[in-house]
């Protein structure tokens, strides 16, 4: 009976790698410090992370989300924590609003981006961490020529739940 | 006779210089509109100007023989604690001078988040 019990407890943990949940910024609010709410599942080769964010007022609105999928590889230490590496592609959907007090309707515009991704996650103690997911959005060629991309960064720090 | 000089040209330049004990990295910016990069490196560790606009101390993670991740810790403007990391390749050895590329992102502790590419030379003893 011990045993199923023991299997019950480790079973889930080998067969759907971890779930991490936390919080930091996104670089999709064009400078303005909204907090995301950052989820990803991993397991020891593959992640799918994604972040929410959203501003709103009684004149403006403007929320962002993101999403990346990663092939992961477990790289080394530094700084006292475990680095993991992921390179995979990423995607970021921005939407905002403003509607002016005199206006009857509302101006919108939205952002799309999509092209190679990166993640670096600083792994300390087992279970915190510190995350970068960053999005190099596709565009013409002559700006990547130029070195020049539509850099989406989310950063967060957070926990594993296991 | 050919055949060993051209074999010793696909040496030189394929040989795995990302391993170099000693190294250099200087690069120009996005737009190519300035000093992107320049580090200085031993092993692994790098020191020096990371991005643009954010110094400090990286340590590499090879991928491949020529690709590698990056993270590391600095300040960068304005003025605040930052997370660098980055990807990036090193490549083509010819007389201890290679070719690097890197995407990077910078994060501050305040909350300002950057990134985009250097590309220029390296130095690899």
């Amino acid at each position: 009976m011990k045993i199923i019990y023991l299997l019950f407890i480790l079973i889930p943990q080998l067969a759907f790698g971890s779930i991490e949940v936390g919080t930091g910024f996104s670089s999709s609010h064009s400078g303005r410090k909204v907090p995301t709410l950052a989820l990803a599942y991993s397991d020891s080769s593959f992640a799918l992370s994604a972040y929410s964010s959203g501003v709103r007022n009684d004149y403006y609105y403007h929320s962002s989300y993101g999403v990346h999928a990663f092939r992961l590889k477990t790289v080394g230490e530094a700084f006292g924590g475990q680095i993991t590496t992921g390179i995979g592609l990423g995607s970021m959907y921005s939407k905002r609003g403003f509607k002016d007090t005199n206006d009857t309707s509302e101006q919108t515009s939205n952002d799309y981006v999509f092209g190679p991704a990166f993640r670096l996650n600083w792994t300390i103690a087992n279970s915190f961490y510190v995350n970068v997911d960053a999005t190099y959005g596709l565009r013409d060629i002559f700006s990547h020529l130029t070195l020049n991309f539509q850099d989406v960064i989310s950063t967060s720090i957070g926990v594993r739940l296991w | 006779m050919v055949n060993r000089f051209l074999l010793l040209l696909l040496f030189i330049f394929t040989s795995a210089n990302c391993f170099a004990k000693v190294s250099a990295y200087l690069a120009a910016r996005n737009n190519f509109g300035g000093i992107g990069a320049a580090r200085i490196g031993y092993n692994a560790w790098e020191a020096g100007q990371f991005a643009p606009s954010a110094f400090g101390v990286n340590k590499k993670f090879m991928l491949s023989q020529n690709y590698y991740s990056t993270f590391g810790v600095g300040i960068a403007a304005p003025a605040e604690l930052a997370i660098l990391s980055g990807v990036g390749f090193n490549a083509f050895n010819f007389l201890l001078f290679g070719v690097r590329g890197e995407l990077y992102a910078v994060s501050t502790t305040g909350g300002v988040l950057s990134g985009a590419g250097t590309l220029g030379i390296s130095w690899n003893y």
